[in-house]
């Protein structure tokens, strides 16, 4: 059990090791000069040069990835490349709506796509179960941003039920925030709900038709225990796992529903870097932060496995 | 434009073609593609896709207007639709229909492009890893592409973006690297699977070099996959197209994409009217419902433990 805990928690740090390499070379190798950027288009190449010296742009690669790492892990985030702010300050600022937008939305998915996911297993083949599958790729086919705009015109301005635009953070008022954040949570989720749906769907068809299951049920136990213990305890695994893969799903559809809905996170401050300042220094933490977030809901997957599969905790059923 | 939903001259389905020689190849073709055709939402996904093909193809003859001609006049803007303006028009008086007709070949043009470079990179490093394997294979190349792989593509390409620069050649160019690890992680699979086969381990024994084994013994078996997992992506890259334009970060303006056609609509949508959003929309939902249901189609047909062959 210890052996798979530790084993699992090394490879996530390997993993965020590499990403940390592919960023760094992505952001220092690809072509574009901060130092132009910097000293102006119309600079002098000496005042380009100094600009550089002055950055440690002419340091050797390894050093300068060694440099920022090190910062890193120290919890250093550095300045902004052109108005040399303290990215730590603004992390700080757009880390919590980023994070309550992704924790809530993975509750929303998991609440809403089990239970109608094992209700269209109960059937397969039925009419009303085509029709529920029909309607999951349907789901699937609709951007983030569509949905948002969709829920916004509806909600929002038609039925004017809740706030279009903005955030409010929920230490201020806990009732304000939810009602700003429910938009955006149907927005992020619905794909990815309609994903799990047809995992659950599937998984849950896959075991009820095991033997144990038709044991269970002529030995005469309630159909919700068939069902739920026999049934459900089962076919958990591969509905996580897949969870698991989805959580990148849920940030990078923040990235865009921030954008619809206004939200001042990490995902709109993403956008904005990208298209406005292109500066490598924020980008490359950025990638960092997402890339961090989805370690981590896979590593809580992964600790979840011994919990459902008592062969893993044994450590006889090798890795789920 | 070519269209996606063609297994015809592509399709060689796992193991058997070896066997089977041109004749059986045509066989089974057919086979596939009589599961395909009965697979309803399927037909209907292809039949889409061969419209929007052809439409995005002759899109300059097909389009009622010119889609970059603004009509700057007070009730040029913000039409509703109407006979002339069958989707309206949007906030420089532009033709919707005109420029969402348009917008599908940059759509297209993505797809393409993209799916094609993923393929050129992704088959040949994963054959070369997987029939080579050993240390490199184990613990550079796969490890690489599973740290790619984990990241959403999203972040991954708006990362890029911010080194090189927004445009259609870029978009094109940087999804294409990202799907890339899916397909070489693929064919390094098939390729695991099927070396100790006895046709691979004769053509070694006559000394054919590695080249060549990959490329008459390993590659034919990777066709029939990755042709089903190149149906499912366009989904995912339709996708991924539109956020990128929406987001700005995309095909830059006036070149019509639908995401930034949806983006500069939504960004009046209070002040004046929504009836811009709505042919963009249209479009981008159709065509990844299409491309949806048309992998869900390849897949099952394509997939021999679906499938009866006898």
């Amino acid at each position: 059990m210890l052996r798979f805990i530790v084993t699992r928690l090394l490879s996530s740090i390997f993993g965020l090791w590499i990403v940390s390499v592919l960023s760094f070379l992505l952001m220092n190798v690809l072509p574009g000069d901060p130092s132009i950027q910097i000293a102006g288009i119309n600079a002098t190449p000496e005042l380009i040069e100094h600009t550089k010296e002055r950055l440690g742009l002419n340091d050797p690669l390894p050093e300068r990835y060694a440099r920022w790492l090190l910062r890193l892990l120290q919890g250093d985030l550095g300045l902004t490349l052109l108005a040399q702010l303290d990215q730590n300050e603004i992390f700080r600022h757009r880390i919590p709506p980023t994070v309550e937008l992704g924790v809530l939305s993975l509750f929303v998915v998991v609440v809403v796509a089990v239970p109608v996911g094992i209700l269209a297993a109960l059937r397969p083949g039925s009419k009303r179960e085509v029709v529920a599958s029909t309607a999951m790729i349907g789901g699937n086919s609709v951007p983030e941003f569509l949905t948002g705009i969709a829920l916004i015109i509806l909600i929002g301005v038609e039925l004017d039920l809740l706030p279009v635009l903005g955030y409010v953070p929920i230490w201020e008022d806990p009732v304000e925030n939810l009602k700003h954040m429910a938009m955006p949570v149907i927005a992020v989720s619905l794909t990815t709900t309609a994903l799990l749906m047809r995992q659950t769907r599937s998984a849950m068809i896959n075991v009820l038709n095991d033997d144990y299951i038709r044991t269970a049920r002529a030995k005469g136990l309630p159909a919700r225990v068939v069902l739920l213990r026999h049934g459900l305890r089962n076919a958990l695994i591969p509905i996580v796992t897949v969870f698991g893969f989805q959580a990148g799903l849920i940030f990078s559809g923040s990235v865009v529903t921030e954008t619809v809905f206004g939200i001042p996170g990490m995902g709109r401050f993403f956008v904005r870097t990208v298209v406005e300042t292109q500066d490598y220094l924020v980008v490359q933490n950025l990638v960092m932060f997402f890339a961090v977030c989805i370690v981590v809901v896979n590593l809580l997957v992964d600790l979840s496995y011994p919990l459902l599969d008592p062969r893993i905790r044994s450590g006889r059923g090798g890795s789920a | 434009m070519s269209d996606p939903a063609r297994p015809a001259d592509a399709a060689t389905p796992p193991l058997s073609a070896a066997a089977l020689g041109d004749g059986g190849r045509v066989r089974e073709v057919r086979a596939i593609l009589r599961i395909f055709v009965r697979n309803r939402p399927a037909l209907a996904g292809a039949i889409v896709l061969i419209g929007m093909g052809v439409v995005a193809a002759l899109a300059p003859w097909v389009a009622p207007a010119d889609p970059l001609l603004p009509n700057l006049t007070l009730e040029g803007a913000f039409q509703p639709p109407s006979w002339s303006h069958v989707a309206g028009t949007d906030h420089l008086g532009r033709d919707v229909l005109s420029r969402t007709i348009f917008g599908a070949r940059v759509a297209w043009q993505v797809v393409i492009v993209a799916i094609g470079l993923a393929v050129g990179i992704g088959v040949p490093l994963g054959l070369l890893a997987g029939y080579v394997g050993g240390k490199l294979d184990e613990l550079v190349i796969m490890r690489i592409v599973d740290a790619v792989m984990m990241m959403p593509g999203l972040v991954l390409v708006l990362a890029i973006t911010a080194a090189l620069g927004p445009s259609l050649t870029n978009t094109m160019l940087v999804v294409g690297v990202i799907w890339s690890p899916a397909y070489a992680r693929l064919a390094r699979g098939v390729v695991l699977s099927i070396k100790q086969e006895v046709y691979v381990e004769a053509a070694r024994a006559v000394g054919a070099p590695p080249t060549r084994i990959m490329r008459r013994h390993l590659l034919p078996n990777v066709v029939a996959p990755v042709f089903v997992l190149a149906s499912l992506s366009a989904a995912s890259i339709i996708l991924l197209e539109a956020a990128l334009s929406f987001i700005g970060a995309g095909v830059q303006p006036p070149t019509p994409a639908w995401g930034g056609m949806v983006s500069s609509a939504y960004d009046t949508l209070l002040s004046r009217n929504g009836w811009p959003i709505l042919g963009p929309a249209v479009a981008i939902v159709l065509m990844v419902m299409s491309f949806n249901f048309v992998g869900d189609g390849v897949r099952d047909a394509m997939d021999p433990r679906l499938r009866n062959v006898r």
